[in-house]
């Protein structure tokens, strides 16, 4: 077995060299179709011989080359080279193989790909009826001039993502947060006795899109359904966060980094002729 | 008693998965293996080293293969270890220009088993 694999070593090693005087022979078309066979090959050789790096150490090869410089500086870029190809080609195949589990297995245990899907058309449940009327009622009430205005200080995004605004009013009326642009949330919130009020918005629940939105607050009487003028209008932020764009761009990234390691393993390729 | 003296062979190839292929065949086989990537190298390690049996490859960096072949034969303390060509140049020509120059033997990589590599080694070496 182990005969028939160094065997096969020196057979991947005759067609590269083969593979290579082809190169030099040849231009144009064929000797692109040459260099691709060659990336081909120098991967596999890559793989193969791994072992032979792993089960072998140069200071033993070469014991009697100690004064000048010893075996593994002699054979660094080469096999630097060898060490590249085969990171590259392992992340390629990584990678491949990834995306070929997700392709086969995510359709057997969640059903095939859907762009669309209606589901659960049923009547609004009560309490949600409740809630948006009493957001229309919100938005739609009477104003009255002279009713306190609250006041937005400040907006921090917190560490899994969410963001809390901070504002003052008066104490104890009703704060109501308006979160607007192409997605919108109200919230409603108490001021405390100090004046203060603080307004969570979880990302987990309602995902704001990347980008800028417009946050208003005002105060409103429940009991005479009326409320205050805004405040002025502000604006915030939202930005993903690095593993949201990882996610988002895999596909994308997946798909680059194989041109990337083809394009290495062509020049690493080169290098050998 | 006498310690059993350990045939040593040189190997002297630039490609390094190559070497340490031939490395690991013939440590396998019994013998001690010494290496150079390139042909000075190796004429000053067969120099220092005797060995008991050269395989030379042809392309080398620094000094060809023809030339190492030359200065083995040409030094008397050398003169009688057989030398085997391990080649990817196939012509006749190549083959003629090596045996003449002393070598025991021409094999071309591309038509090459090491198990046959390993008899004819054993069987020189006999």
């Amino acid at each position: 077995m182990r005969d028939r694999w160094l065997n096969f070593v020196l057979h991947l090693t005759n067609r590269i060299y083969a593979r290579k005087q082809s190169v030099l022979a040849h231009e144009g078309l064929k000797s692109a179709g040459d260099i691709a066979a060659l990336v081909l090959l120098e991967s596999v050789l890559a793989l193969v011989s791994f072992p032979l790096y792993v089960g072998l150490k140069p200071a033993t090869v070469t014991a009697f080359l100690q004064e000048k410089g010893g075996y593994a500086k002699i054979a660094f870029d080469y096999h630097l080279r060898r060490i590249l190809t085969l990171t590259g080609v392992s992340i390629v195949l990584v990678i491949w193989l990834l995306k070929l589990a997700l392709i086969i297995f995510v359709p057997a245990f969640y059903g095939p790909l859907r762009l669309y899907s209606v589901s659960e058309i049923s009547p609004v449940p009560l309490q949600n009826k409740e809630l948006i009327a009493a957001d229309t009622q919100i938005q739609t009430a009477r104003i009255i001039e002279t009713m306190p205005k609250p006041r937005l200080v400040e907006v921090r995004k917190e560490k899994g993502g969410d963001y809390v605004f901070f504002g003052t009013g008066k104490s104890g009326t009703e704060i109501v947060l308006l979160l607007s642009g192409q997605q919108s949330a109200v919230y409603t919130e108490s001021v405390d006795k100090s004046g203060h009020f603080a307004i969570r918005h979880s990302q987990k629940n309602f995902k704001l899109n990347e980008g800028n939105h417009s946050v208003i607050v005002f105060s409103y009487d429940k009991d005479i359904q009326a409320r205050s003028n805004i405040a002025s209008e502000q604006f915030f932020k939202v930005t993903s966060t690095f593993t949201d764009r990882l996610i988002k761009n895999i596909d994308i990234l997946a798909n680059w980094s194989v041109i990337i390691i083809l394009a290495i393993g062509i020049f690493l390729t080169a290098l050998t002729l | 008693m006498a310690k059993k003296k350990n045939r040593i062979l040189l190997i002297i190839e630039d490609d390094e998965i190559l070497l340490r292929a031939l490395y690991l065949f013939f440590e396998n086989k019994g013998f001690t293996i010494a290496s150079a990537t390139d042909g000075d190298t190796g004429s000053k390690m067969a120099d220092r080293l005797k060995p008991d049996i050269i395989l030379l490859d042809l392309m080398l960096p620094k000094m060809s293969g023809f030339d190492v072949l030359k200065y083995v034969k040409a030094n008397p303390a050398l003169r009688n270890t057989p030398v085997i060509v391990l080649s990817n140049l196939g012509d006749t020509e190549d083959i003629d220009h090596a045996k003449t120059l002393g070598a025991a033997d021409y094999f071309v990589k591309a038509r090459t088993d090491l198990d046959m590599l390993g008899k004819r080694i054993e069987k020189i070496l006999k």
